[in-house]
């Protein structure tokens, strides 16, 4: 009993031993029908090694012809090991150019892997249907008429545009906001400040609220604004003394001259001989909302 | 949180002018890259659009775009001139891409099968079968960098209906392989059986 158990456990291991060294092949077959010629086959081939097995580099399949109607396009080999197995991969493409006049199974001949020990490993060949593609008797002669019809020569394609067209208007645009955020951050042209208008401030002030400033203290405020007008256009206080010196400096305002002084005059009685009145009576405001307009006027033509 | 905002926000506000000055050098630099670029390709264009109007524009194989080898390619065998053509096709061969290689190996074998037809019909057929079997190696060419192209699996299969391929060695039957002799000598009647 114990010598039959003990024969058992020997056959056992030995067969697994056996089939863990054993090469495994296999193979995964493209679609077996359905070809025309320049069609191409892929055929992936799998080869599972055992611990010390190495395959031959020097067997594998290379690319070209394999003969006159098959050929070998590509040849890709992968290898990466499993625990102590090395499992290859191998996808080989065939391309034909085989011409059939009618439908027929065509054979890929198998291949031979050698493994470094010289043993062999073989992969099955491969059949698969090839048919026409075009009509077998197109007309009666073979050389004339529909028979030698051709598909016509391709033209020339023009090169596409549409990168660099892209390219340029996002390069274009980004230079433009660059270019503004630059002019815009150093105060350049359209963001510099325009120089101040004081007179047509004043102006435009005078001109809309002419009713409510015909007061006693409406009418200070109206020489008040004006003053200011005369502070900013000159960048200091101007007085009457003040008068010539700065047409001196703004010429374009020496034709208001006589306006400027009776202005002058008027604001000293009101302020200073505290003779609202009387300043009302020398220079009422619609000659203010007038002379205002005037300055304005001859601001803006001069800058 | 507002401290850190504040020590950062002044070196934010220098650090604008230099980020903008940065974009308007990269948009400048491309403008000008992206600019010659469009204009020598429009140039390339140009050169396309007088051949294909058929304005017989000289090219130097050596130093057109491949579009242009291309382009004048297509002229040239157009109207059959095939010896001017082959040095825009061994330049494209060097330096175009697939599909331009292919465009003009289709474009090739077209033009020598059309001459090879016209040569059948007048008879000359030492005329017509180089012709026929150049224009089968370059559409067998063509159909290696582009297996889906059917306008030359067509044309193939015109030129090999004029001149077929064949096996080069003899007894390489493609449909069945030969036996080996030494099936051949079992299945054979009559096979000694060892006594006189």
């Amino acid at each position: 009993m114990r010598w039959l158990l003990a024969a058992i456990v020997l056959v056992l291991s030995v067969a697994t031993s056996a089939a863990a060294r054993a090469p495994q092949i296999s193979v995964d077959e493209p679609r077996a029908f359905g070809y025309f010629l320049g069609d191409v086959l892929s055929r992936r081939i799998t080869v599972r090694l055992g611990a010390g097995q190495e395959l031959d580099s020097a067997s594998l399949p290379r690319p070209g012809p394999l003969n006159y109607w098959l050929e070998i396009s590509r040849v890709d080999h992968a290898e990466k090991s499993e625990g102590d197995a090395t499992v290859h991969t191998l996808d080989l493409t065939y391309q034909t150019f085989y011409t059939p006049l009618d439908p027929r199974r065509l054979t890929i001949p198998g291949v031979k892997l050698k493994l470094q020990d010289d043993s062999e490993l073989t992969v099955p060949e491969f059949s698969f249907i090839t048919s026409p593609i075009r009509q077998l008797f197109a007309s009666a002669s073979q050389s004339t008429g529909s028979a030698v019809d051709l598909q016509a020569d391709l033209p020339a394609p023009r090169l596409m545009t549409g990168t660099e067209r892209t390219a340029l208007l996002v390069s274009a645009l980004s230079a433009l906001i660059g270019l503004i955020g630059l002019a815009w951050h150093y105060a350049w042209w359209p963001f510099n400040k325009r120089p101040a208008r004081p007179f047509t401030e004043a102006s435009r002030y005078l001109r809309l609220n002419a009713a409510k400033l015909d007061g006693v203290g409406g009418y200070r405020d109206a020489l008040l604004r004006l003053h200011r007008a005369f502070d900013v256009a000159a960048g200091r206080r101007v007085l009457a003394d003040d008068v010539p010196s700065f047409l001196g400096q703004h010429p374009e305002f020496e034709r208001l001259r006589s306006g400027i002084e009776r202005l002058f005059v008027a604001s000293r009685r009101a302020f200073f001989a505290n003779d609202v009145e009387e300043a009302r009576g020398e220079m009422p405001v619609s000659e203010l909302v007038a002379l205002s307009s005037e300055l304005g006027a001859a601001e803006r033509r001069a800058s | 949180m507002r401290d850190w905002l504040q020590k950062l926000l002044p070196r934010a506000g220098s650090v604008k002018g230099g980020l903008l000055k940065a974009l308007l050098a990269v948009g400048v630099v491309g403008c000008v890259i992206s600019g010659s670029l469009l204009y020598s390709k429009m140039r390339i264009n140009a050169t396309i659009d007088r051949l294909r109007a058929g304005a017989d524009v000289e090219v130097d194989p050596a130093s057109a775009a491949p579009a242009v080898l291309d382009a004048r390619a297509a002229y040239l065998l157009r109207r059959n001139r095939i010896d001017e053509a082959q040095p825009m096709l061994d330049e494209a061969g060097e330096r175009a891409d697939a599909a331009v290689n292919v465009r003009m190996l289709y474009n090739m074998a077209n033009a020598r099968l059309r001459a090879a037809i016209k040569a059948i019909e007048q008879g000359n057929y030492d005329k017509a079968i180089p012709l026929v079997t150049l224009a089968k190696a370059e559409y067998r060419s063509a159909l290696r960098l582009d297996p889906e192209h059917w306008d030359a699996k067509y044309n193939l299969d015109v030129a090999m209906r004029l001149v077929r391929d064949l096996p080069q060695a003899v007894g390489e039957d493609e449909e069945k392989p030969l036996e080996t002799p030494e099936k051949l000598w079992t299945d054979l009647p009559g096979a000694p059986k060892g006594l006189p």
